[in-house]
């Protein structure tokens, strides 16, 4: 049977400033001021025309033709600023550009973000997976108090120190290690 | 009336229901996520509050999984455990299991399958006919109920009629006995001689056993399994063929791998002698009996001596006395009971053989019982005592946990008591001692059905102490006597056996979840359990009558590693045999009349499935092209043709034979293992066996590819034509060196490939690319001009009896017999060095099958 194909992205919203002082608790672990709920006035909706709006910025017409058509946010929880995204197999490398370019959050005075694929995948089965896994791997370092200290004193420590526990981005190793199989 | 006509019709809504859409859309999931302000109520970020957050994530995106994986459409055939699919009518109600039945029903409606009720089958009844007793059933109903009508009408008539029909039974049963059921009358039972009859069936099935038997287990077999014809039985019993789900994988699984497998095998006759030690002795000596283990069995030491104590049991080959060379007649089982109290006279053997041979067998222990001094009482013990046959890891397992020894009579008597249930955890029974044999009284088996688990513990001490029993069998210290060679015992223990009824009273005034309590006057079914078949599989003897109960338990037997034990048929049974490349009596030993017997019907019945073709679909035996202006098959192509290979086939005497006798009388003559292993390792000579048509079993292995079947042609190596000869022999694949020169070539190009540079590896490529291929490496395929043609008829050495793909080894194997003239007879004339061990050359023979112009390597071993 001939099918539709496509990629879900697995994106994660990284808040690298930290909340306003009076909110902030002391003892407070690095990671999870990284990790803060997204606003609620952000939605499917708007994360959606904000790619479209990027993929404009980038690609122009005709790279909004390709990508809307199976343009779709499958999952977006705001509480844990995690999103699954749905997007044309041939295209997702314009969707996947036009998130990696946001740099703040929709609307007038928008929160600065880093916005993360942290993994691509053709089916949902395995990004919920991978989700779970996260999930866990979270609150395990949540629990255990990783990192402990105020706030977060230059951003460039911090994400430094992620890079150091965290692969980035996994597609691309892979295919970097394919091509050069190929070639023996 | 005008307006009405006017009025435009409403659409009719008697139709059928509107089709479910074939191909529905998936449903939308949503993925549920709480939002940030009900997670952080003000805003304010905390450990506890991320942790559950982030829980809550987890639950959701499993459930959405879930949903996910429900929402997709399964039809019922699809979740038809795998064993029991079918493709064809697989959508069909009627076919599935009963589980199943109301779903695919459902299934059926909605996409409007028509379904036809097939013609056959036991449900409704073959042809227009449909019902096949209908008007037998009908007709029982009515007087039935014509009967209760009438003693509902007159209470006074059936008291006086009671007495007249119990008047007119009195004088019925002796007189029904005497015409065919052996009875226990003392005048019956001087006549030992005399065969015995099945016992008399209940009235309902006996119509349907006139010209044969059914196992004890027949009804449980007659729903799961194919059983020989009803006009076609096998040794005159109704035999299960195979089940009626898959198995031919399942099987080699249960039997090797995990599970057990478990035969009705009370088609075994039993042959009870008794007399003193000197002439049962003297009786076996004079059968030849286990001719091949001849310097160890009549010892006064070792396992000779434990197998004349009752505490072991021989498998050998029996022979017959005529001709001044021994025939073989069966391959059997003797079992002596053993000794009661040590000043005892008399002593008891059985003997248990395959029905083929029975008669054979019993014909010469009657002659020889009679010679003895004192004479030896001969009894016909085949419808008297049953048998069962469990193989693989879990058998001992589910043995232990459904044969409950007995609770009452002497208990500190009988060692095997305290032993069996320790077996338990046993899956190897050949860490068990060689040829063990066990007996001991069993409580009735329903009365403990369910069976549960047995208890296995796996801590040191209980591990310790079953290698001790392993190692030093303490049953071998008190030797008592089996209560399995006591025909009262027997007759006792299946007339005590209650009616499922009262089982079933006691197991419902027992408290919940507990067997009911023992009874010393409960039934005590004697039991004789050995180990057999090169310590493969245990062999049950129990009464006839005992033998359903306990099956039925045993089938039920919840085993560890998941599932019930299996069931096998005859086809199960050659299976395992050949898998494990052993020769399967009579199946593989045309040597014998049995074997002959088999072989000759065997003939028919590929015959008749020929002829059953139209003559477009079959093969045309005479056109068949086989090279150098050979045209035809060698022989007759549906037999294993033994006649040809005799030394002098032209000899009128060997078919007159077979004319006067009324049963077919083989040829041939067997050659034991033994005998057949000496003389292919050179250790003796094959002047003396030249004499007679010999055959042996051997093993085949292919060289190539090809599947051997049953009756392909073996050939030898052509030995006039020298040309011939070189051809078959250069398809030989190359021995060892070669092929590791080949590796070390090509190590340095496919090993360290890394740190290779680049353009290095692409030369080595191009270059690889381009060589030649060497003709000389590769082996001439099937179907190649140049492919060597079949040796002449004079080169046909034997055939295949068994031949398929073997699981157990991965590759196709055949079971064949050769005969030894055309083997050993060319090496004696050609330079006489028979006495040198055969080599592998020495062994490479062709493989033709039967119809197929091709012939395939193979190399041939003596069998197991």
């Amino acid at each position: 049977m001939v099918r539709v194909k496509h990629r879900y992205l697995l994106v994660n919203f990284l808040y690298p400033e930290p909340l306003p002082s009076s909110k902030l608790q002391d003892g407070l672990p690095e990671h999870l001021q990284f990790y803060q709920p997204t606003p609620d006035d952000f939605h499917a909706g708007n994360l959606k025309s904000a790619i479209q709006k990027g993929v404009t910025e980038l690609f122009g017409e005709y790279g909004v033709g390709m990508v809307s058509t199976g343009l779709k946010v499958n999952y977006l929880s705001n509480a844990t600023s995690t999103a699954i995204i749905k997007c044309p197999r041939a295209h997702f490398r314009m969707v996947w550009a036009a998130l990696s370019f946001m740099t703040k959050l929709p609307g007038k005075d928008g929160k600065p973000v880093v916005v993360k694929v942290v993994r691509v995948s053709g089916t949902i089965k395995k990004i919920e997976e991978e989700v779970i896994r996260r999930a866990k791997l979270t609150i395990k370092r949540a629990q255990m108090g990783d990192g402990i200290g105020g706030s977060v004193n230059g951003i460039v420590e911090a994400v430094q120190k992620w890079r150091e526990d965290d692969v980035l981005v996994e597609v691309g190793e892979e295919s970097e290690s394919s091509e050069s199989s190929e070639s023996e | 009336m005008a307006d009405d006509s006017k009025k435009r019709k409403l659409p009719v809504n008697n139709g059928p229901p509107p089709k479910r859409p074939r191909f529905p859309g998936k449903p939308q999931h949503k993925i549920s996520a709480t939002p940030a302000s009900d997670a952080y109520p003000n805003g304010e970020l905390n450990v506890s509050r991320f942790v559950h957050v982030h829980e809550n994530e987890i639950k959701a995106l499993e459930s959405a999984m879930k949903v996910a994986k429900k929402g997709l459409m399964r039809r019922t055939f699809q979740d038809v455990p795998r064993d029991l699919r079918r493709r064809t009518a697989a959508h069909n109600p009627q076919r599935v299991p009963t589980r199943f039945r109301a779903r695919t029903k459902k299934e059926a409606r909605e996409d409007n399958v028509t379904i036809t009720k097939s013609k056959s089958g036991s449900g409704i009844g073959k042809g227009p006919k449909k019902w096949l007793r209908q008007e037998v059933i009908d007709k029982k109903k009515k007087s039935r109920e014509k009967r209760a009508k009438k003693s509902r009408e007159d209470v006074d008539i059936t008291v006086t009629m009671d007495v007249d029909t119990d008047k007119d039974n009195l004088p019925d049963k002796p007189a029904a006995s005497d015409s065919g059921k052996p009875t226990t009358s003392k005048k019956q039972r001087q006549k030992q001689t005399a065969l015995t009859v099945p016992n008399r069936p209940p009235a309902k099935f006996r119509k349907r056993q006139v010209h044969k038997t059914w196992l004890p287990t027949h009804l449980y077999h007659t729903k799961r399994a194919q059983i020989t014809p009803p006009n076609e039985p096998l040794w005159r019993f109704a035999i299960p063929l195979s089940p009626a789900t898959k198995s031919y994988r399942l099987t080699h699984r249960a039997a090797t791998l995990r599970g057990a497998v478990a035969w009705d095998m009370s088609y075994i006759s039993t042959i009870g002698l008794e007399g003193t030690e000197g002439s049962l002795v003297g009786l076996l000596k004079a059968l030849r009996y286990a001719e091949e283990d001849a310097e160890e069995i009549w010892d006064e030491r070792g396992k000779a001596k434990k197998w004349r104590a009752g505490l072991r049991t021989w498998e050998g080959w029996i022979h017959g006395r005529e001709g001044e060379i021994p025939k073989k007649i069966a391959q059997v089982t003797v079992i002596w009971r053993a000794r009661g109290s040590a000043d005892e006279k008399t002593r008891q053997i059985l003997i248990r053989v395959h029905p083929s041979a029975f008669l054979q067998l019993w014909n010469e222990v009657i002659r020889v019982s009679k010679v003895q001094k004192p004479a030896v009482v001969v009894e016909d013990l085949r419808f008297e005592i049953g048998s069962i046959e469990v193989t693989g890891p879990a058998a001992t397992e589910a043995l232990t946990s459904v044969l409950h020894p007995s609770p009452f009579g002497e208990a500190g008597a009988n060692p095997a008591l305290s032993v069996w249930p320790s077996l338990a955890p046993v899956t190897d029974l050949r860490t068990l001692p060689p040829n063990v044999l066990l007996h001991f009284p069993i409580v009735d088996p329903r009365l403990r059905c369910p069976p549960r688990p047995a208890k296995m513990s796996q801590d040191e001490v209980s591990h310790s102490h079953l290698l001790e029993t392993l190692a030093y069998w303490p049953i071998d210290e008190h030797p008592s006597a089996a209560e399995v060679f006591d025909r009262d015992a027997i007759l006792a223990a299946s007339r005590s056996l209650p009616s499922q009824q009262s089982i079933n009273r006691r197991k419902s005034a027992a408290a919940p979840g507990e067997y009911p309590d023992a009874r010393p006057s409960d039934a005590r079914i004697p039991i004789l359990a050995y180990v057999s078949e090169h310590g493969k599989t245990w062999t049950i003897l129990l009464p006839w009558k005992c033998v359903a109960p306990v099956w039925r338990s045993l089938m039920f037997y919840p085993v560890s590693t998941g599932g019930n034990p299996r069931f096998g048929g005859l086809l199960e049974k050659r299976q395992l045999h050949f898998e494990r490349s052993v020769a399967c009596f009579p199946f593989d030993c045309p040597g014998t009349d049995a074997g002959w017997a088999w072989e000759v019907a065997e003939r028919a019945e590929r015959e008749k499935e020929w002829r059953k073709r139209p003559r477009g679909k079959r093969i045309e035996w005479t056109t068949i092209d086989m090279g150098h202006g050979r045209k035809g098959e060698v022989g007759d192509p549906w037999a294993c043709e033994w006649e040809r290979l005799l030394p002098n086939s032209n000899d009128p005497a060997a078919t007159e034979k077979k004319e006067s006798s009324g049963k077919p009388a083989t040829p041939l003559l067997q050659l034991s293992l033994q005998a057949a292993s000496d003389l292919v390792a050179g250790r003796s000579s094959p002047k003396t066996f030249l004499s007679a048509p010999y055959i042996f079993a051997v093993k085949i292995t292919m060289v190539q590819r090809g599947v051997p079947t049953t009756c392909a042609r073996l050939y030898r190596l052509p030995t006039d034509n020298p040309d011939l000869r070189e051809k078959w022999l250069s398809l030989m694949p190359c021995p060892k060196p070669s092929s590791t020169t080949k590796r070390d070539q090509n190590r340095p190009r496919n090993g360290n490939t890394k740190n290779v540079p680049q353009h290095i590896r692409n030369r080595r490529l191009a270059a690889s690319l381009l060589e030649r291929k060497d003709q000389t490496q590769d082996h001439m395929k099937a179907g190649d001009a140049e492919y060597p043609v079949v040796p002449n008829e004079s080169s046909l050495i034997g055939f295949v009896t068994t031949g398929n793909y073997n699981l157990a080894e991965g590759k196709p194997s055949a079971i064949a017999n050769l005969v030894l003239h055309r083997v050993f007879g060319v090496h004696d004339a050609d330079a006489g060095i028979a006495r040198k061990p055969l080599g592998k050359e020495d062994r490479v023979c062709i493989v033709r099958e039967a119809g197929s112009t091709l012939g395939r390597l193979a190399v041939w071993d003596v069998a197991l």
